[in-house]
């Protein structure tokens, strides 16, 4: 066999960037400044947090970046405010450069006092990482999860890689809007080998998207070196398989960052798509503390003096010496100067322990109230007060016959058309006569470029949208083809989406609508077909609608499209095709929550439902005869709930009977009737019943796929052992 | 193990039985479903069923001998079993129910229980008294519960119909009605029995006492009923005849209640009352007026009527159906009567059969003026008539009595001139 061979190779650059002693004599010397201070700055900042660490004073860990200032300073300098980045959990450094660039308009003189701008930014900052409600995510966030929106700091982040997909909804919406800014996304050599990271590289790519990935080799995941956990240890390589172009420096070298990022800048600025640039740096510390990693016995000494000997401050002031841009006694006052602010900041923060002579301890007033543990979990609804309502179901309108698949398509047309902020995202919704349903029926040729057909990457494509959503100018719609891709993108939906606007403290918006279907009855299997209800019900961030009804999706969509928090609308692939009646000449109407509807009055049994097991609960009454009361919760989560109609039933009736479709280890009604037996106890003549699929997922097979389900014959059986319950069965 | 028989509650609440006669005999053999002896309460005799074919082991009552319900009356064997082998009492299955369950056989003890409880449930009501006894708790619904406190209620005292013997909402409910337990009842008739039930408001003293009269009269009193049609083209003449000469008009039922005083003054047999001692005839006619208040049914009495003129009459009927719709009648001014009246002309009804105002022992029930065709010679006209229903209580009134009154009423209302006089 002599098969001809040919070499093959990426269409993306990837090169190593090195400064020449040309380079060093051109930059700008405030240039040179800026970098300087911003470096130290970090630097003094940074060993302010460990000596409180040591202390005892920082509650949780102390990631410190303290060696790894040329690689946020390099990068920063020379960004404008408008531009976003976000890091990981060794993030002080980057938010504190991009806060410094924000106050000052890009230019740190070192011969210049720091103003008081910058220095009640560095108390803030400092008051976030210690827990303090003067903090900027009013104590909440702490050391890895600091946010200054206007500052273009959009938050970072505590799940190593999670802050990548998010990153890449702020550079979606940079793009859409036609601005020429760019997003960078700070993370290390160990969130580069994490899906979520390398999903985002991808789709980043197919999209064009203003997005530096901007790989921060510090060469140890906590004491893991990155040679040992991958095959191809230079980190640019990574844009070789997503068509990126690739900058290799050396992070040490504050220059190098800098001319590296100027270029990847003019790429993207010119809207030619993300961007790649490795940084190899150094952390001085240990992971977290203020120890050296030679302490741990990971690394030696040695190898931390070499890296050391190559200290990005300590070049940054020499060359600026030999150029005569300044002193070593400036650059010495510099940091004098700094460290008297922190000190001085410092001392605002603390006061000396009155049961601990000699020790400090958080001056007590400035801890955040408990009261304000769950505030901010969600948004206050403020934003639906004026939009229609319907709270006579719309009597005396003239109401036509709707397909529910119809009105689904419609009803987010119609939004569209109205709000040119809604972007719809997921697979296939793009093609197929509106995806695998028919539920986007119409939009791409209506709205070309606000529908995107996504790859096979919910992780990323969920996390665009949720940092869509964060960034606030565009309100995504993400569709889940099926509920239980959940899972592979559950750190982005639970973790980042579902707890942001709270971990952040409380005032950060997050408007994404999330759209599935339960598909139990269509022979996909146990990977297909859950009830997603239970699972997001335990994320209080999200509220969740299931429309039962033509109508009730329109005014439930109409309430999630405007709502400021995510929402998670869930559809099923049995109502499709059912009818209902809906307003002619009304698609603005909105169901807000607390708006559960009473489909049957009874006085016996409060029946509790959603979705399509509102029909069979309905089916299984008249069957049986059993005077049930049906409610339809409309709203599921516990914020949402119409908690005033369910109590009201249930003090008539004095027993309360779940419905869900689902199996049982991940349903919706356990921690609603736990909610029921604490808040109605006195009332309920019987414990909670509850109806739900079998144990075990539904299997492909049909009949056990049928089995696996609840319908109207399980609710009929729920109903007679309620009576029985009651003793009147 | 042998099977202690307890006397089982025949009605509700009872508290004893007469064991009227065994029907088998020691030693005997008896099926599933035979009756083993038949049980007599004040209100009714019954056959008891054994529930499992068995051998009469001893008969611990003797015939004729009254039985505390829950009390054992027999010992029921299985083959190959004797009265030495000690019975299992009832109680023992209910102190495991309770919780006194082994911890280290739990699962299996609740199993094996379940299948007991079932079948306990049917046949009778379950006995209080046995859980009582088991020194452990009994179960009972939080809003079972609620409801007993609220009715100031032991809950010891209910029969519990819910699984593991708990006492359920439904069966407080039974109780404070005086209802026996559902039993066997279907599951959509019991449901619809609960839908009425829970809509049950609290009722007012009033309501409880017209409740408890009423139910005593029509379960007790022996009531017969007669009818007539009365024509009263001249009475409603005669009405706008004085109408004319008046300030406040009198009232159709003002004629109606001079009518009937007048009568009872002609046929004294049916001023009378029935009583343990013997039937009390009354010399005065004093006529309970029906009237509708916010309350219920009040029965203000005009007192003499006989003596007294339609205007008079009038006059005190509308100032006494006044106090009594503003709650300020005076006992003494309702309480005692010897007959009475009440029209429901005013809501449309033809006619209506009343319930006796005990001790009463007439009441008339008065319908609404019809007009309808009459026959006046060989001509068909059209006519006015009401429509009277006079109920007696025969114990102490017969029929012929009645019909002799009625007729005079009758005559009364066609001819009113005379009751004027």
């Amino acid at each position: 066999m002599t098969p001809t061979i040919k070499s093959l190779r990426s269409d993306a650059p990837w090169v190593e960037l090195v400064p020449t002693a040309k380079d060093w004599k051109l930059i700008g010397g405030d240039r040179l400044g800026t970098l300087l201070v911003c470096m130290q700055v970090i630097r003094v900042f940074e060993e302010t947090v460990l000596d409180l660490a040591a202390k005892g004073l920082v509650h949780g860990p102390a990631h410190s970046s303290i060696g790894q200032e040329g690689g946020a300073a390099g990068s920063i300098v020379g960004l404008f405010s408008e531009d976003q980045v976000n890091g990981s959990h060794r993030g002080h450094h980057q938010f504190v450069a991009k806060a410094l660039m924000h106050l000052t308009s890009g230019e740190l003189n070192p011969r210049e006092p720091l103003s008081p701008g910058v220095r009640e930014m560095l108390k803030r900052t400092l008051a976030e990482i210690l827990g303090l409600s003067q903090g900027f995510c009013k104590g909440r966030g702490g050391s890895m999860h600091l946010q200054w929106l206007q500052a273009g700091a959009i938050g970072t982040n505590a799940i190593v890689g999670g802050g990548v997909p998010l990153a890449a909804g702020s550079a979606w919406a940079n793009k859409y809007s036609k601005s020429d800014c760019v997003t960078v996304t700070y993370f290390g050599d160990g969130a580069v080998n994490i899906g979520p990271v390398l999903e985002t590289m991808n789709l980043a790519a197919a999209w064009q998207l203003p997005l530096c990935f901007f790989i921060e080799n510090n060469q140890y995941a906590v004491s893991t070196h990155v040679d040992e956990v991958t095959a191809e240890p230079r980190l640019g390589a990574r844009g070789q398989a997503f068509n990126i172009p690739s900058w290799s420096v050396d992070g040490m070298d504050p220059l190098a960052v800098h001319l590296a990022m100027q270029a990847a800048l003019a790429h993207m600025r010119a809207g030619k798509g993300p961007t790649i640039i490795e940084a190899s740096v150094y952390r001085y510390f240990h992971q977290n503390g203020p120890f050296a990693g030679s302490a741990f016995g990971y690394r030696s000494k040695e190898e931390e003096a070499q890296w050391r000997e190559r200290d990005p401050i300590e070049l940054v002031t020499t060359k600026m010496i030999v150029r005569k841009l300044i002193t070593k006694a400036s650059a010495d006052s510099l940091r004098e100067h700094i460290q008297s602010l922190m000190r001085d900041v410092t001392a605002e923060l603390l006061e000396g322990d009155p049961d601990n002579e000699g020790k400090f301890r958080i001056r007590p007033e400035l801890w955040p109230s408990t009261d304000f543990r769950d505030v901010g979990i969600r948004g206050d609804l403020s934003e639906l007060q004026q939009l229609p309502k319907a709270p006579d179901g719309h009597a005396g309108h003239v109401m036509v016959d709707r397909k529910m698949i119809d009105v689904v398509a419609d009803v987010m047309a119609h939004r569209m058309k109205q709000d040119e902020r809604i972007m719809t995202l997921g697979e296939d919704i793009h093609r197929l006569k509106g995806g695998t349903n028919g539920a986007t029926r119409g939009l791409k040729e209506l709205f070309p470029d606000r529908v995107l057909g996504t790859p096979i990457s919910e992780a990323a494509f969920v996390g665009l949208g949720g940092g869509m959503a964060l960034d606030g100018r565009y309100r995504p719609v993400v569709e889940f083809m099926y509920p239980d891709f959940m899972w592979v993108a559950g750190d982005q939906v639970f973790n980042q989406i579902g707890k942001a606007r709270h971990m952040f403290g409380g005032d950060n918006a997050v408007p994404l609508v999330l759209r599935t279907k339960v598909a139990m009855g269509s022979g996909y299997g146990s990977q297909h077909l859950m009830d997603p209800a239970g699972i997001f019900a335990t994320s209080p961030g999200w509220r969740i609608v299931a429309p039962s009804t033509p109508y009730d999706y329109i005014g439930l969509m109409n309430a999630a499209l405007a709502c400021q928090d995510p929402v998670l609308v869930i559809e099923h692939i049995d109502l499709y095709n059912t009818t209902g009646l809906v307003p002619e000449n009304d698609m603005d109407f909105v169901l807000p929550p607390a708006a559960a509807a009473i489909r049957r009055e009874g006085a016996v049994v409060t029946v509790l439902t959603y979705l399509s097991m509102v029909q069979h609960s309905l089916e299984a009454v008249e069957s049986c005869g059993i005077d049930a009361e049906v409610i339809d919760l409309r709203w599921l989560d516990r914020a949402s709930l119409d908690w005033d109609t369910v109590g009201q039933s249930i003090m008539k009736t004095n027993a309360v009977v779940i419905v869900e479709q689902g199996s049982l280890g991940t349903s919706y009604g356990g921690w609603l009737s736990d909610e029921i037996q604490r808040r109605y106890f006195d009332w309920l003549d019987a414990p909670v019943l509850r109806v739900t699929g079998g144990e075990a997922s539904p299997s492909i097979s049909k009949v056990l796929e049928r089995a696996a389900c609840a319908r109207t014959e399980e609710v009929v059986v729920g109903l007679k052992r309620m009576l029985q319950e009651k003793g009147i069965g | 193990m042998p099977y202690v028989l307890r006397m089982p509650e025949v009605a509700a609440n009872a508290t004893h039985a007469t064991l009227v006669c065994w029907n088998r005999s020691e030693g005997e053999k008896i099926e599933a479903g035979q009756s083993i002896a038949d049980v007599e309460t004040d209100k009714a005799v019954l056959e008891l069923p054994v529930n499992d074919s068995a051998i009469v082991g001893k008969l611990l009552v003797s015939n004729g001998q009254e039985v505390p319900v829950g009390e054992p009356i027999a010992v029921l064997l299985q083959p190959g079993e004797t009265l030495e082998d000690g019975a299992q009492p009832e109680s023992q299955v209910y102190a495991n129910q309770a919780g006194d369950v082994d911890v280290s056989s739990e699962s299996t003890e609740v199993e094996a229980l379940e299948g007991e409880v079932v079948p306990q449930r049917n046949p009778s009501s379950p006995k209080p008294e046995a859980f009582e006894r088991t020194n452990g708790r009994r179960f009972s619904s939080p809003a079972a519960r609620l409801l007993a406190k609220q009715h100031d209620l032991d809950l010891s005292e209910v029969a519990g119909s819910g699984p593991r013997g708990r006492v359920t909402k439904h069966d407080v409910i039974h109780h404070l009605n005086n209802e026996p337990s559902p039993g066997t009842e279907s599951v959509v008739t019991s449901a619809q029995h609960i839908e009425r039930a829970v809509r049950v408001i609290s009722p007012t003293p009033t309501r409880r006492t017209i409740a408890k009269r009423l139910s005593q009269s029509k379960a007790e009193v022996p009531h017969f009923y007669l009818r007539a049609r009365c024509n009263v083209k001249a009475l409603l003449a005669a009405r706008q005849q004085i109408n004319e000469q008046l300030q406040t008009p009198v009232s159709i039922n003002d004629f109606v209640i001079r009518a009937a005083a007048v009568s009872l003054a002609k046929v004294p047999e049916l001023n009378v009352s029935w009583r343990d001692d013997g039937i009390h005839e009354f010399d005065q006619v004093d006529i309970s007026v029906a009237v509708d208040t916010p309350n219920g049914l009040m029965t203000p009495i005009v007192f003499d009527a006989a003596n007294k003129t339609l205007i008079a009459i009038s006059s005190e009927i509308r100032e006494l159906a006044q106090l009594a719709r503003q709650g300020g009648l005076q006992a003494t001014q309702f309480q005692g009567g010897t007959f009475s009246v009440s029209n429901l002309g005013m809501f449309g009804v033809d006619n209506f059969d009343a319930i006796l105002n005990p001790p009463q022992a007439g009441i008339l029930a008065v319908g609404a003026v019809q007009t309808i065709p009459v026959i006046e010679g060989q001509d068909v006209v059209p006519g006015q008539v009401m429509d009277v229903v006079l109920s007696v209580d025969h114990r102490a009134v017969d029929g012929a009595v009645g019909a002799r009154w009625l007729a005079t009423f009758r005559s009364l209302i066609e001819q009113p001139i005379v009751m004027l006089i």
